[in-house]
């Protein structure tokens, strides 16, 4: 078992690199939360009409 | 049911720090909305329901915004330390669900009295933390993290918070990088609210009435904070984080320890 957790290294990186950089974002990322403004229509609709 | 201007503001708010500090939600908002007359089966489903939805959004978009990696082909480290921390945090919540709310009646005061201090402690761990480096972060601390998910675990079913400041501050000493630590307790957090669902349609079926009035405004509050929060983790420089959660912590835990005697 190795000793130490392999989890955030892509943090890391990211931390080293300058606040602009970090600030962009693609444009799959953008998609994605259109993608979740419509997982969250769907869901207020379910609660108003089913629950 | 209805959208509240002012429930979706305090959700947001306390959802956003929920994201970026690991903890807050279920454990600040309770007593809060406590305040505002609503009574506590108004508000644990909604919460849990809540954050089954929320907690989910913010690891994947966590995960998006490369706050952390989950991978289940192969598994990686951070999706192993999320479904451990979930499995015993569902143990726990099955549990402790059944022996609040439908076998035994735990005393108010002794309950938050329990989470303040708790939370108010891990707090101040974790500043002392920051400053004092041990062993136990230099290598994996597999028994500490069970430890912590079960007390955690325990914490939502009573009263639907304490559970982020244990497993946030659980993870850290053990070693896990703040930001990708939040994310853990996100997905982590989502897993056991959405077990703690599947307990409370089982005990309603068995007579307790639940109301979910409150739902839609938390969860409009909720989702708008859970895409903010993974970008805002990734925009600002960790060291912000490392100082940001405990000192918030320990913010909780006496905002606590205050509602329970002067409010």
């Amino acid at each position: 078992m190795e000793r130490s957790w392999k989890i955030g290294e892509e943090a890391r990186l990211l931390d080293d690199m300058p606040l602009k950089d970090r600030a962009k974002i693609g444009k799959r990322s953008i998609n994605k939360i259109f993608g979740a403004f419509f997982f969250y229509f769907v869901v207020m609709i379910f609660f108003f009409n089913v629950l | 049911m209805e959208l509240i201007i002012l429930i979706i503001i305090i959700a947001f708010i306390f959802e956003l720090m929920d994201s970026i500090a690991g903890m807050g939600f279920g454990t600040a908002l309770t007593p809060l909305l406590l305040l505002l007359g609503y009574s506590p089966l108004q508000i644990v489903p909604t919460l849990l329901i809540s954050e089954a939805l929320t907690g989910a959004i913010d690891a994947f978009f966590d995960h998006e915004f490369q706050n952390v990696h989950f991978s289940f082909h192969p598994i990686n480290d951070a999706t192993k330390l999320s479904i451990l921390i979930a499995s015993f945090g569902c143990l726990a919540i099955m549990s402790s669900i059944f022996l609040g709310y439908y076998a035994i009646r735990f005393p108010d005061f002794l309950i938050k009295m329990y989470v303040a201090i708790l939370v108010l402690f891990m707090g101040i761990l974790g500043i002392f933390r920051i400053f004092i480096k041990t062993h136990f972060e230099k290598k994996r601390n597999v028994k500490s993290i069970i430890l912590f998910s079960a007390i955690a675990g325990f914490n939502k079913g009573i009263c639907g918070g304490g559970y982020g400041p244990v497993i946030m501050m659980g993870q850290l000493i053990s070693g896990v990088y703040e930001k990708s630590a939040t994310a853990i307790v996100s997905l982590a957090e989502s897993i056991v609210s959405f077990v703690g669902i599947l307990t409370f349609i089982f005990i309603s079926a068995i007579g307790v009435e639940v109301d979910l009035i409150l739902l839609p405004s938390i969860f409009t509050g909720g989702f708008i904070a859970s895409i903010l929060a993974p970008y805002l983790t990734r925009v600002l420089p960790n060291k912000i984080w490392r100082y940001f959660i405990p000192i918030y912590a320990i913010g909780i835990g006496i905002y606590l320890i205050l509602q329970l005697f002067w409010f």
